[in-house]
């Protein structure tokens, strides 16, 4: 049987989150006009929770260091680049090539970049929210590393995609680039992994045992933002 | 009606002096203005939700490293407090994922039993540092996107829409989500002899 206390947890704070008034029987309950001071109070103490914590005040000059180590760094050929046009015009040519073939040019992507776009479904209705039926394109910088791997997981859980077994991916100078249809609805999480060492396989746990695989080996690790599919 | 949350107004001049920034392509002008506005709150928050004083460290300023980033692509739909806390919390989630599985590579953070400490008796008066050590602790027995939730409506004062905006989530999941943790901490507090 519950106790008016457990009706006020199930029912009455819910309500008053939703910005509704408390139901009278609440509030002629001493246990439970008791129970709201206590959560009053809670919120209060959360509120304040950290108030005397200060950053680093180094914290905005470092940051901005990170800013600058990660923009990316211009190749050795630039320099020739200003002294001999001719180089200029050949790699331009080869830009055209590339749009000409891959109708799109990734950006130059900085070394541990993951940049998420979802392209909206032909398919699906729209709303804000990503729905299954679109389509997902994942870029990750991985500068020169010798070996590199763009994956996507399902709530934590499961593996949907991987650069290593799928068409739809390929590596380009300094990038991987990967194209995937959201076929499910679902907590999408991409993770980039690069280095000099082998990509380890995945271990069929799941993200968390891959990333664990991918430090042991030494490989650097970006997980991108989460996509969540409704 | 609802409990008592201190919903902070964005500061509409430092929102508009960051936007003019950004219409004048001066994206560092642009993050040195939410930096110096919103980098002690989006600290707090990070300490909190990761707890790991180092990569909470390192997760805040990775949120401003990524907002650098994709600041031009900010599609105005929130402020851009919001939108920062929405990738605090990325960031912060992250963090946490790493933390567990570098594991011992990091100092475990210290923890209370759950007994109530002798100097936390009925007699004795609660200080506030004690108690928000008590309710850091109990915070961390919530799983950590309900951790999330919770110091963004508390903590930070982002009423629901802003929520929602910041973590891509229906209001009302996140009311549910929120109104279900309370009583969690409410217990944990009553266990460590706090409320």
């Amino acid at each position: 049987m519950s106790t008016c206390c457990d009706r006020f947890d199930r029912e009455a704070l819910l309500a008053l989150e939703a910005g509704e008034p408390l139901d009278p029987a609440f509030e002629s309950c001493d246990a439970c006009r008791r129970m709201l001071q206590q959560y009053e109070e809670i919120g209060g103490a959360l509120a304040t929770l950290g108030s005397d914590l200060e950053p680093d005040p180094q914290w905005q000059a470092k940051t901005w260091a990170r800013i600058a180590q990660r923009r990316p760094a211009r190749p050795s050929w630039w320099r020739r680049w200003r002294v001999l046009p001719a180089l200029a015009v050949m790699v331009l040519a080869v830009g055209v090539f590339f749009l000409a073939r891959h109708m799109t040019v990734p950006e130059t992507l900085a070394v541990g970049e993951l940049a998420v776009v979802v392209e909206r479904g032909e398919r699906v209705m729209r709303s804000d929210a990503p729905r299954p039926g679109d389509r997902l394109q994942l870029r990750g910088g991985v500068g020169e590393a010798l070996h590199a791997d763009l994956r996507l997981y399902r709530n934590d859980r499961e593996l949907v995609f991987r650069c290593d077994a799928e068409a739809g991916c390929r590596r380009l100078d300094g990038g991987i680039v990967a194209e995937i249809e959201l076929d499910a609805i679902g907590a999408y999480q991409p993770l980039l992994l690069w280095g000099d060492a082998p990509i380890p396989t995945p271990t069929g746990s799941g993200l968390d045992g891959d990333v664990e695989e991918a430090l042991e080996a030494r490989l650097e690790v970006e997980l991108g933002d989460e996509i969540v599919v409704e | 009606m609802s409990l008592a949350v201190e919903t902070r107004s964005t500061p509409r001049d430092i929102e508009g002096e960051a936007l003019a920034a950004l219409d004048a392509g001066d994206r560092e002008n642009a993050v040195t203005v939410l930096m110096s506005a919103y980098g002690t709150e989006i600290f707090r928050f990070c300490r909190h939700l990761v707890t790991d004083p180092t990569l909470a460290e390192d997760a805040h300023q990775m949120t401003f490293v990524q907002a650098y980033e994709g600041m031009e692509r900010f599609s105005r739909r929130s402020s851009l407090r919001t939108w920062l806390f929405g990738i605090a919390r990325h960031r912060c989630l992250d963090a946490l994922k790493m933390t567990r599985r570098r594991g011992a590579r990091f100092e475990a953070v210290e923890r209370l039993p759950d007994a109530p400490s002798p100097e936390l008796n009925s007699d004795d008066r609660l200080t506030a540092r004690a108690r928000s050590r008590l309710l850091a602790e109990c915070l961390d027995e919530l799983r950590p996107r309900i951790r999330a939730a919770v110091l963004l409506r508390f903590q930070q004062g982002l009423s629901y829409p802003e929520l929602a905006e910041a973590v891509g989530e229906r209001p009302a999941t996140l009311q549910a989500r929120v109104a279900r943790a309370l009583p969690v901490l409410r217990h944990c507090l009553e266990r460590k002899g706090a409320v």
